[in-house]
């Protein structure tokens, strides 16, 4: 158990965290605030 | 012949200049975020809770690298190098529980509330007295000590000059943090998460193929490799109670608060999971591999189990990597330091001083209090860390603080419409119980040298200091109950 239960880890915290932070990056540009002289709330 | 094993040593053999470059790199990075919201930032709750525009990728990454602090990190894989298994049994799967319902049950009701913070909730349902009481504990909880706290231990263990470290660390964190806001916190969490967790799937990989593979665990004594590692069951109780301060974790409401909508909170929250329980594990086993290190006589045999993770993946990681991991250790320092000094300085400048205050506040007062405030709460927690003697006495004090002040009245105030006297009630008889526990056990009880703790003996009877949630707790419910019956109940 401990061993799939390591390797399964890893997988989430290297490729699954990765995963993520793109996920994060496609997002970024979509929801950041526009700034004062854009028309922001 | 095992030569002296010292992360100084490890730090000026192995750190090269590319490692150095990532950490120089890692630090102007979180400056330029800071620099680059500065000027988008406009009202006061646009810099306290981004406007409410979080969505589901950028809250799993700030949840994830916010709650970890050092001192997780560092307890939780000195845990693992003392007790083994129990560590992530115990000390972690009981969150993973409480966030699950706290994703399910709380999100959906708390993004209901118009609230900025949990003491505006709390007013809302028990009036001002209650707010103060329940925006002390929270500034007390929120007081980044814990992290501060990892990060002198940090540098301590690599051989830099503690206060200069501290002093440039602490400097850029409330510098972009007071820039951006929440923005700036959550956008350089995500930085700091993606460098905590793959610094980490890194490590374990070389780390277990440095120490022989799995096959070597064989040398750690059998009650590592069980759920319980032979601890007390009190002692695993106590640690199982911190969980339930997710349910009042001021972090996790103010990223509620902050979410576009509350399924973005509970995508985030059930993905986050994953991601703990993966981080916790991770750091549980490179406590055993240290473990093992020292029983094949691979690491000194004195070697202290909070440096455990440091020392392991210092002598096993290449080149560069250790920049990387370095960063990434840093990063779940700073990732929490930023988020906890943003939300210490609100509790003072937003839930304290502007309900107190009989002008009100202009939103741009409201931020410049707030950015001074993050300054002023880094000073105070460093002098504050100072006090403990191990990070966990004080993430146990001030998570046992929270969940006794705040708990019960702010769940009455989330699932109910109690009276007002309820939330008084509850939330001063558990402050009171709470303080004076710590007090006695201080005063009457010993230092036990095993369990490196305080203890009032009273005939078979063992007072634990970290005994004090439990007490404290359940008077809390208590006055919550007496206050319901009493109380005239709001229509």
């Amino acid at each position: 158990m401990m061993e799939w239960a390591t390797w399964l880890a890893v997988i989430i915290l290297g490729p699954g965290a990765v995963a993520v932070f793109i996920w994060f990056l496609v997002d970024l540009k979509r929801i950041l605030p526009k700034g004062k002289d854009a028309g922001s709330d | 012949m095992v030569a002296r094993t010292t992360i100084r040593t490890l730090i000026d053999q192995h750190l090269h200049a590319i490692d150095w470059s990532i950490l120089i790199a890692y630090m102007l990075g979180m400056m330029a975020i800071g620099g680059f919201l500065v000027t988008r930032i406009s009202g006061f709750k646009q810099y306290f809770l981004a406007d409410g525009a979080l969505t589901t990728p950028l809250l799993v990454c700030t949840l994830v690298s916010t709650y970890y602090e050092l001192d997780v990190t560092f307890a939780v894989s000195e845990q693992g190098y003392y007790y083994g298994l129990v560590s992530w049994f115990w000390l972690s799967r009981p969150y993973y529980l409480c966030i699950i319902i706290g994703a399910l049950l709380l999100a959906p009701r708390l993004k209901k509330f118009d609230c900025i913070t949990l003491p505006d909730l709390l007013e809302q349902r028990y009036g001002k007295a209650t707010r103060i009481a329940g925006a002390l504990a929270c500034f007390v909880y929120s007081l980044p000590i814990t992290a501060l706290a990892g990060m002198t231990i940090m540098f301590t263990m690599l051989g830099w000059d503690k206060y200069e470290a501290l002093l440039v660390s602490m400097g850029i964190c409330a510098a972009y943090t007071a820039m951006g806001g929440l923005w700036a916190d959550a956008i350089s969490d995500t930085i700091q998460f993606v460098l905590m967790c793959v610094a980490l799937a890194i490590a374990i990989p070389i780390a277990l193929k440095w120490v022989g593979g799995f096959e070597s665990f064989s040398v750690l004594p059998a009650e590592h490799m069980t759920a319980t590692g032979g601890l007390r069951w009190g002692i695993i109780l106590a640690w199982s109670v911190g969980a339930l301060t997710i349910f009042v974790e001021p972090a996790f409401y103010q990223r509620i608060f902050a979410a576009k909508d509350s399924r973005s909170v509970i995508y985030a929250m059930l993905i986050g999971i994953l991601l703990w329980a993966a981080y916790d594990w991770g750091v549980t086993v490179v406590g055993m591999i240290a473990r093992v290190a020292v029983e094949k006589g691979l690491l000194d045999a004195d070697l202290e189990g909070k440096k455990a993770l440091m020392v392991v993946c210092m002598k096993t990681l290449p080149m560069g990597l250790r920049g990387l991991f370095l960063g990434g250790v840093l990063a779940a320092a700073m990732s929490s330091t930023d988020t906890y000094s943003l939300l210490a300085s609100g509790n003072l400048v937003y839930d304290i001083y502007r309900p107190l205050r009989k002008k009100p506040l202009t939103d741009q007062q409201l931020i410049w209090l707030t950015r001074i405030g993050i300054f002023g709460v880094l000073i105070f927690a460093s002098l504050m860390s100072l006090l403990f003697h191990r990070i966990t006495d004080a993430w146990v004090f001030m998570s046992g603080a929270l969940a006794s002040v705040v708990l019960v009245p702010a769940l009455g105030a989330i699932f109910g419409r109690p009276p007002q006297l309820a939330g008084w009630l509850s939330a001063s008889s558990g402050l009171v119980v709470y303080a004076a526990y710590h007090i006695v056990v201080a005063l009457m009880g010993e230092f036990d040298e095993d369990y490196e703790s305080m203890v009032l003996r009273i005939g078979a009877f063992e007072a634990w200091r970290e005994y004090a949630v439990l007490f404290a707790l359940p008077v809390s419910a208590a006055g919550f109950g007496v206050g319901s019956l009493l109380g005239r109940r709001a229509p």
